[in-house]
């Protein structure tokens, strides 16, 4: 059937084709999601696939997806896949993947595969995908590094499939680094297969449309889309918009500072001020950090247009070498999030006074806390599961922070069903805390009080991710801050990161942060503290001190 | 026997009698929404009237199939409803399960709980995992919800503890001391409305039964009572999400069960429409006003799994409702039917919906004051629809009102008009094919290889393009396409499904667990469907288990093979069947262990048979013709327009044509040769 497809600048075809592409990445991404092994990948989602175009740039994401992984994919395959691997040097069949996280996401965990697609003896494109491996050997997720090399097996950009032959000697040396490796063979072959998927849909797509290439459709789609955020970012005035925020650090506070810098028709933003890298498995590299830049100016400018390199190109960052957001190579970073995950609200922070109504509070999900178990059943069977915690969402200039939400990441927690069967743990409280998310005109989302106990005759080793323990969630345009989260075992507080031991029959206790409010609590209406009162979602006692509330559900709630 | 059944949807209640001579009579009447049960006496009133003599009231089986519980949480008008869990756990309806339905709208929202905050308790007990009683259930505090309960006047709880699915031990306390402490409470238990693991979704699904029941319970209560006093005295059956009929009793204790009964008995009347065809699978295609869904039906069978969810916060985002773990058929729905909107987006490009023009104030052909065009404008100015003959010509639009909102659109778009409403219909077919495939893809079918049966008033208009863009080379238009719900209901056999949650390794099987949980199931399913009057040695078990490999966590439904084979044979045959079926899925197979997690039955009576009634006119079918836009030849050409019911059978024509319908309007473009069959289905044949 004969189309007019050559005209890509036709708002109709062009709504058509996107569509698809978006549609072909959506259906690899089911393939992934339901082969895969691991739980951090198919309960939690922690992973995704990207179709790029001949230069590497994203055409188009799956809709499910986790900010990092989107903007690192692309990176990834400009900055080292290609230039290592031009077009040229590929067979029809080859695959490529990486852990190197100074290519990938900053950490050893994800693995990013580039897999080419071939039309009429060409590539035309590539598929991609990264996920996060169960296991990368060194040591366990979370637990405490010094540097990148006691964190796992890192192997560079290779050809892990020639011409669709499984290259055993790479796969050999990975399985024999891993704890589990056929966990982490199965979720390696998910990718692949799922990369496969992305490359048969695209070609028929091309055959359909009677296309050669998708050049002319990357152009249309690039640059629409950029004309589009250039378009928003004209809107904001011209300036320079600092903010700094202060977080835990592993055991030294840490600074993060960010000047976001307008002009006229770009953003940069410069984190110069930012502290030092640290010895410790929280230092974030450059793509992890740009990523989660380019993920919080995307919220704020132009949240509706599907992800693709033109919504990326008029936005830049830059760190000083060695600072804990441009850290050296040898540097840990197993659980890099701890500092990355904030990045978000600290732009928002410093856009507060541009698009007040649009920047949310600081967020208890910045960043997911996780407990990785690991320990022997009493069987003698080994076990190794992570189950993630999130904070309040900081509030909204419209709404009240959701409570306990993955963000700025986009992560489902195991149900504790399913927790239970996978660790020898009894979950005995998974609730909200009262007063926990800041005051304002709109309040911050709650955070989670939840009681774990090892039900196991071994101890079990506890890797806790955690952050906000001594600085709270800040609020937005004169909101106040969430309370703190706490770690406590055996009813008395605990250092809130790497290894807590808990004996048989003894429990950790983890209160997840607040998330911060946006406005002033004294412009909080009646109403909404009064269905807070109901709900026992602030105390009276909160809603008379806080909010200055002396209604009379707050006696009655007494 | 005369069937009499009824569907109860948005605007209108449906009707499909079958007399004792075995002919078919459709009938519809306004819905009333404030009491539903009106619009049904009425319309059963009337047909049992006007066939009074071919209807013997003894032994008439009345069938229903129903919006209200749907209703009910869409609009919230359920009952205040009560939740008790696990002490501890009290919030879980709040907390899901902390993702994201939206990655960039920093904006998102669920729906409020069903139950909030203040009615939701803590019951102190607790079994682990492995069904350890860890603490045992104190009674005490049971009594002491009960008393909150009674004092607030509520009538409908759901109870849902920790690993209840496999160890229902407490909950079933729990039901007996509320019960015992307030006599007149609905009890809905999370062991009985859904025993499968993940208690977010299991509670979120015992909430919406709990929520609903005693409004359920009321309208049954009614229609039985109102039928009664016309003579007929066998309990009416209900369709449920997974195309089985229930009595009236099991529908009124597990209303959530009833949440998607009418696009269950479309779907239940395409297989039919499609057998009759001579097709054992198809592709199901029902495209309303606001909505169309599209159903893989595989050898004849609908595929039933547990992925449902209602009331979406943001219209058809996956993951901002309630999650339903129900037996249901799996069916995609899209937000765009007729009444869509199309506008131009911010970055200057062409969007349909979600936003729909609904029947108030309509299309702008209407002329009810819709000034935005929609796709039924767009299917008008492109010939597809006419203007002289919709619904059977008792509804009068206004072409020149569609072109007048087109041309603002098109103004905007910098396209023709022509362009503008090709593009929205193109568009709109490339959203259906796109679902198609994805639901297609899903269940491990190539979506090529079926023929689509299009009904709904906008499906035969949209079909043929929709086929062309999935590569489908045979479209069904089935006459009755109106009322196709209804006419499911006459075929749809009495079913129940039954699950229970119980890991058991392949390395690690234990045939006697295995039988005695099978036995279990299969007594419970008897009970069921014998209650609906179907002899029990007619009753119909088939028993499935959702599997994965050790440490997966997205199970496959596989058949289970023989209980007669040797534990050797079982096994290596469960095996089989699994690894075929993941390799058709997901185009390799792992090796790896597998496990069982859930074991499921179906147990169901017969299917029913419809002949529906084709007048074989010997005159003209044409009605005329006029200009019709195609893409293939670029343009407008004058287009014949046939009456469906005077096509004489089996007669091959050329596209292109119209093909008219008193509901609906079929579209044949260039590359279609059609024929009606035997039964009065339009077969189109693309070339």
């Amino acid at each position: 059937m004969s189309k007019p497809a050559t005209d890509f600048n036709d708002p109709i075809n062009l709504q058509v084709m996107w569509n698809r592409l978006v549609f072909i990445a959506d259906q690899a991404d089911n393939v992934l999601g339901k082969t895969a092994f691991s739980p951090i990948v198919r309960e939690n989602h922690d992973y995704v696939t990207v179709l790029l175009d001949a230069k590497g740039q994203a055409l188009a994401q799956c809709t499910w997806s986790i900010p990092v992984f989107i903007t690192s994919l692309p990176a990834a395959a400009q900055k080292y896949f290609l230039p290592k691997f031009p077009a040229e040097r590929l067979e029809e069949g080859d695959v490529l993947a990486t852990n190197d996280p100074e290519i990938g996401t900053g950490h050893l965990p994800d693995v990013t595969m580039i897999t080419p697609i071939f039309k009429n003896g060409k590539v035309v494109a590539y598929a991609g995908s990264i996920a996060h491996l169960p296991d990368i050997g060194g040591a366990p997720l979370h637990s405490e590094a010094s540097d990148i090399f006691a964190e796992g097996i890192r192997f560079p950009i290779v050809k892990l499939l020639k011409k669709g032959v499984p290259n055993d000697d790479i796969f050999d040396i990975i399985e024999a680094s891993v704890r589990m490796p056929v966990e982490v063979r199965g979720d390696l072959e998910s990718m692949i297969a799922a990369n496969n998927v992305m490359g048969r849909e695209l070609v028929k797509f091309l055959d359909e449309y009677g296309l050669d290439d998708v050049e002319g459709l990357a152009e249309a789609i690039h640059s629409r889309s950029e004309a589009q955020t250039r378009k928003a970012i004209r809107e904001w005035p011209n300036g320079a918009y600092g903010a700094e925020v202060l977080l835990d650090g592993y055991d030294v506070d840490v600074t993060l500072k960010a000047t976001v810098h307008v002009r006229d028709d770009s953003v940069h933003v410069d984190y110069t001020g930012t502290s030092d890298q640290v010895l410790h498995s929280i230092n974030c590299r450059t793509n992890y950090r740009y990523a989660h830049s380019v993920y919080a100016l995307k919220c704020l400018l132009d949240s509706e247009t599907p992800n693709n390199e033109g919504c990326i190109i008029p936005i830049t960052d830059e760190a000083p070498l060695g600072c804990i957001l441009n850290p050296e190579e040898w540097t840990a970073g197993n659980s890099r999030n701890l500092i990355g995950h904030v990045i978000p609200s600290l732009i928002f922070k410093a856009l507060e006074g541009i698009v007040p109504e649009k920047v949310l509070g600081d967020s208890g999900g910045a960043p997911i806390w996780a407990a990785n178990c690991v320990g022997q059943r009493n069987d003698g069977s080994q076990y190794s599961s992570v189950q993630n915690f999130h904070g309040g969402q900081g509030a909204r200039s419209e709404f009240d922070g959701l409570d306990t939400l993955s963000f700025p990441s986009n992560c489902k927690v195991t149900a504790v069903e399913m927790f239970e069967v996978a660790v020898p743990a009894l979950m005995e409280r998974k609730e909200l805390i009262a007063d926990s998310g800041g005051a304002g005109k709109h309040r911050g989302g709650l955070g989670q009080r939840v009681i774990l106990r090892n039900l196991g005759r071994t101890p079990m080793n506890i890797y806790l991710a955690s952050e906000r323990v001594r600085h709270p969630c800040f609020g937005v345009v004169e909101g106040q801050s969430g309370s703190a989260g706490k770690v406590i075992k055996e009813g008395n507080p605990h250092f809130p990161k790497g290894k807590i031991v808990l004996k048989n029959g003894e429990r950790l206790e983890v209160n997840t942060p607040g998330g911060g409010g946006w406005g002033k609590a004294s412009e909080r209406s009646r109403e909404l503290i009064e269905q807070d009162l109901a709900e026992g979602l602030v105390t009276p006692n909160a809603a008379k001190e806080i909010f200055g509330y002396s209604g009379a559900a707050a006696v009655a709630a007494e | 026997m005369a069937k009499l059944a009824f569907d109860t949807g948005g605007t209108f209640t449906d009707f499909a009698l079958l007399d004792d001579s075995g002919e078919l009579h459709l009938h519809k009447v306004l819905s009333t929404p404030k009491n539903p049960a009106e619009a049904v006496v009425q319309g059963v009133s009337e047909l049992l009237e006007k066939h009074a003599a071919t209807i013997s009231i003894d032994g008439l089986q009345v069938l229903g199939a129903t919006t209200v519980v749907t209703n009910a949480v869409l609009e919230r008008k359920g009952v205040e409803t009560g939740f008790v869990t696990t002490d501890g756990f009290q919030d879980m309806l709040r907390i899901r399960n902390e993702g994201r339905y939206d990655l960039y709208d920093l904006n998102i929202k669920y729906p409020d709980p069903l139950v909030t905050r203040q009615n939701s308790y803590g019951a102190e007990e607790r079994i682990a995992a492995d069904g350890e009683v860890i603490t045992e259930l104190r009674e005490e505090t049971v009594r002491e919800i009960a008393g909150r309960l009674k004092e607030k006047g509520i009538r409908s709880v759901a109870v849902c503890l920790l690993h209840a699915y496999k160890y229902p031990q407490h909950e079933k306390r729990v039901a007996a001391l509320l019960r015992e402490e307030t006599p007149d409470i609905f009890v809905s238990l999370s062991s009985e409305v859904c025993p499968e693991m993940r208690e977010f979704d299991r509670a979120s699904t015992t909430v919406v039964n709990a929520y609903t029941r005693p409004q359920m319970a009321g309208h049954v209560a009614h229609l039985e009572r109102e039928f009664a006093e016309k003579g007929i005295d066998r309990q009416v059956l209900w369709m449920t999400s997974s195309g089985g009929l229930v009595p009236s009793r099991r529908a009124a204790e597990l209303p959530v069960r009833l949440i998607e009964s009418g696009p269950a008995a479309g779907a239940v009347a395409a297989a039919e429409f499609g057998r009759t065809a001579g097709e054992d699978s198809v592709l199901s295609f029902d495209m309303g006003g606001t909505t169309a869904k599209l159903c893989l039906i595989p050898n004849g069978e609908p595929n039933v799994g547990t992925d449902l969810e209602v009331a979406h916060y943001q219209r058809f985002r996956k993951g901002s409702g309630f999650p339903l773990k129900i037996q249901s058929i799996q069916m995609i729905e899209i937000g765009a039917g007729g009444g869509s909107i199309a506008a131009k987006n911010p970055l200057g490009l062409l969007d349909v919906g979600p936003h729909s023009a609904g029947a108030m104030p309509g299309p702008a052909a209407y002329q009810r004051g819709g000034t935005q065009p929609t796709v039924t404008d767009a299917d008008i100015l492109l010939g597809y629809m006419g203007t002289e003959s919709f619904v059977g010509g008792s509804f009068k639009v206004s072409k020149d009102a569609a072109h007048e909102a087109m041309s603002k659109l098109a103004t905007a778009l910098d396209v023709s008009v022509e362009r503008c409403a090709w593009g929205i219909h193109d568009l709109v077919n490339e959203s259906m094919s796109k679902a198609a495939a994805m639901h297609a893809t899903d269940l491990g079918v190539d979506p090529r290889s079926l023929p689509m049966v299009a009904f709904g008033g906008a499906g035969p208009v949209h079909a043929y393009g929709i086929a062309l863009k999935l590569g489908i080379s045979r479209v069904i238009c089935p006459t009755g396409a109106g009322v196709s719900s209804a006419i499911g209901l006459l075929i749809a056999p009495v079913a129940v499904d039954l699950s229970a949650s119980y890991p058991m390794a392949i390395d690690n099987w234990d045939l006697d667990a295995m039988n005695r949980l099978l036995d279990d199931l299969s007594g419970q399913g008897a009970e069921v469907v014998s209650a609906a009057g179907v002899p029990k040695e007619t009753i119909t078990n088939r028993y499935t288990v959702d599997m994965r490999h050790v440490g997966q966590g997205h199970e496959i439904t596989v058949v289970l093979p023989d209980r007669s084979l040797s534990k050797e044979e079982f096994l290596g045959e469960l095996k089989a069947r699994f690894f075929k079926l993941y390799q058709e899925l997901f185009g390799r197979t792992v090796a790896a262990p597998l496990e069982v997690i859930t074991w499921r039955l179906r147990a169901s009576g017969e299917k029913d048979q419809v002949t529906r009634p084709h007048d074989v006119v010997v005159a003209d079918a044409s009605k005329g013709s006029r200009q019709v836009y195609f893409q293939e030849i670029n343009g407008y050409v004058e287009t014949t327009v046939y009456d469906h019911y005077k096509l004489p059978v089996g007669e091959a024509v050329k596209g292109p044509a119209i093909v008219e319908q008193r509901e609906s309007t079929a579209v044949v473009g260039p590359s279609g040769v059609f024929h009606v069959d035997g039964h009065g289905n339009l077969v189109i044949n693309i070339l």
